[in-house]
């Protein structure tokens, strides 16, 4: 088996990662990113993005975001990581625009900068490749090596079939949330090839994963799944239901209105449709005209998708309005709390395991703002190990002969889906449902799956993350965020104040104050 | 969903290479050997050097006499909506300094 070695092993190279590589060639120690596609498009960032979330502009404090945060995660949040990744992104923005990023230097939202970013990932991709030598692409990241502490990563080459090891002083997983868990009714919001597998890893690996219960499910234009923020909070332009009543004013005027956190916004349409007043709209009739020119470049810059759909359609803006559904539920740290537990350096609780961006749990809406400056953070932190690493690799014997693993992974869609707060049950879960499901993955979890070896190692992942989830939502006995999390046999809104972390091997739950 | 025009395509993979799903395989052409796995993101249209490559929404979602296309021309990304295969549409943005 060949061996690699370096300073640190990024898994990943989107968002978190290419920026992880930039700032370890800072500190001066080597780095090699492995990723299961190619650094230039792969990630979330595949699409481009309108505007970095989480920047601090002129006259707004740190404490101001934790505040921001805070109430969008409706109190669930660390402090010390809000703080600690709102004073990186400034530096995180300066290096993309000296590599040809255009910023706009205005504001979007109430922490968003605007920019034209179609191109936002082949620039990190130059940025990465420019800060090393040692890219391994078409790598699936399958097991991490530990031995007091993480040692190594074992990686799968897709297109040889072959086991690298990556022997490193630190592993950073930068490898995003999951998607695909549960089916997709639409075009999915996440990207469909992030399957959770940084959270696999480091399940596997005995790191401590947190408030995976938390789950996020997106209130997007219906179909096509768009962002609904820029519209709806950027233009002023209100949901209403088919009765035409301004349902967020009339009835969630207690939790900010049509301003609301981002779980009421996606809870509040998803009554009104129980209700029976469907369809729901942004009214958009509202919008001054000269603004739905640059609404339409906005989406261009995230979500071409958009442009096609109008046009196909046949949508007037000024007429006809836009519907809205929330779309099926995810796991990403980029927008809940849900995800790898880390300290302050964003390392984990195996020692010398780092996690950044949408694989580290703590911070709601933190964003790509917030991934790139956890990249930066866990990159700096990992630069001030010394250790010894005499971590021998063991031969890996992979086999893909098997229950196929589509087989596998429709049924977990399907029991998620039906037990585990779906869309086709309106994401409400209990104790019985979730129980069956849980019953369910696990038997999933013992079949030895087969076929092509990039699919039988993302349901394998997925089956892992979701059983972990699972446990989680099992053990909060209450309803704390509708819909991300909402029991029936738990009805009542909680105002709780602990997270729930888990930690496979041991007991599995276990409860943490937030301070 | 994508739509490869065979005669425009030069066989050259950059759409296998850059899909971030790795939802394309290429044979003697390009094909979306896993259709569960487009994310509609557009990466291997405006990679495309041939233009041969557009999007198209779901069946279930609209109607498939149109199409985007999207090439990087300087920099600037122009963006382009044909129905039944006429151009219908242009819109550009920057996206480099």
């Amino acid at each position: 088996m060949e061996v690699i070695n370096t300073d640190l092993a990024i898994v990943g190279g989107g968002t978190a990662g290419c920026l992880a590589a930039y700032q370890a060639k800072k500190e001066g120690i080597e780095s090699v990113i492995i990723d299961k596609a190619n650094i230039r498009r792969s990630g979330c960032l595949a699409p481009g993005v309108n505007a970095i979330y989480s920047y601090l502009h002129e006259g707004d404090k740190p404490e101001d975001y934790y505040e921001f945060v805070k109430f969008q995660g409706m109190g669930l949040v660390r402090r010390d990581l809000a703080l600690t990744l709102i004073k990186e992104v400034g530096y995180a923005v300066k290096i993309l625009e000296e590599y040809g990023l255009p910023i706009l230097w205005e504001r979007q939202g109430r922490f968003g900068l605007r920019i034209y970013g179609e191109h936002i990932k082949p620039i990190l991709a130059d940025i990465a490749r420019d800060s090393t030598e040692n890219v391994l692409e078409y790598h699936y990241s399958v097991k991490l090596g530990v031995e007091d502490g993480v040692c190594g990563v074992y990686a799968f080459d897709l297109k040889n079939e072959e086991i690298v090891f990556v022997k490193a002083k630190a592993v950073l997983i930068a490898t995003g949330g999951a998607s695909g868990l549960y089916s997709s009714y639409t075009v999915p919001w996440y990207p469909p090839g992030n399957a959770g597998s940084g959270f696999s890893l480091a399940i596997r690996a005995g790191a401590e994963m947190t408030s995976l219960e938390i789950r996020f499910i997106p209130p997007r234009i219906k179909d096509v799944n768009s962002p609904i923020g820029v519209t709806a909070v950027g233009l002023k332009a209100p949901l209403i239901n088919s009765k035409g009543e301004e349902f967020m004013k009339k009835k969630y005027a207690e939790f900010g209105g049509e301003t609301a956190p981002i779980a009421i916004r996606a809870y509040a349409p998803t009554k009104e449709i129980l209700e029976g007043n469907f369809p729901i709209y942004l009214d958009t009739r509202g919008v001054e005209e000269d603004k739905f020119e640059e609404l339409i470049k906005l989406y261009l810059n995230a979500w071409p998708l958009f442009y096609l759909f109008v046009k196909a359609r046949g949508i007037d803006l000024k007429e006809k309005l836009l519907e809205v559904q929330p779309s099926e539920p995810y796991l990403t740290a980029s927008h809940t709390i849900a995800g790898i537990w880390v300290d302050e350096r964003r390392m984990t609780s195996v020692k010398y395991l780092f996690a950044a961006g949408d694989a580290a749990g703590g911070v709601p809406l933190k964003h790509v703002g917030g991934a790139l400056a956890e990249g930066i953070i866990a990159a700096r932190e990992a630069a001030k190990i010394k250790r010894t690493n005499d971590y021998k690799p063991e031969e890996l014997k992979l086999e893909f002969e098997g229950y196929y693993w589509k087989n596998a992974e429709e049924r977990m869609k399907f029991v998620l889906d039906h037990y585990a707060g779906g869309l086709p049950r309106f994401y409400i879960y209990n104790e019985a449902s979730a129980s069956y499901a849980l019953s369910e993955v696990e038997k999933l979890l013992k079949l030895k799956l087969g076929g092509e070896p990039l699919r039988v190692f993302e349901t394998r992942d997925r089956l892992v993350v979701a059983k972990a989830m699972l446990h989680h939502m099992i053990e909060r006995r209450e309803t704390r965020m509708p819909p991300f999390q909402m029991r029936s046999d738990y009805p009542e809104l909680s105002n709780s104040n602990y997270m729930l972390v888990s930690k496979f091997g041991e007991k599995v739950t276990f409860r943490r104050e937030y301070v | 969903m994508i739509k490869v025009y065979r005669e425009k395509c030069i066989s050259c993979g950059k759409c296998e290479r850059v899909c971030p799903s790795s939802a394309i395989k290429m044979n003697e052409f390009p094909e979306l050997a896993y259709p569960d796995k487009c994310w509609h993101c557009a990466a291997c249209i405006k990679e495309c050097p041939a233009k041969a490559i557009t999007l198209l929404l779901p069946p279930h979602v609209g109607d498939q006499r149109y199409e985007l296309l999207a090439w990087k021309d300087g920099k600037e990304m122009v963006f382009q909506i044909l129905f039944e295969g006429e151009v219908v549409e242009e819109k550009r943005i920057l996206v480099r300094k």
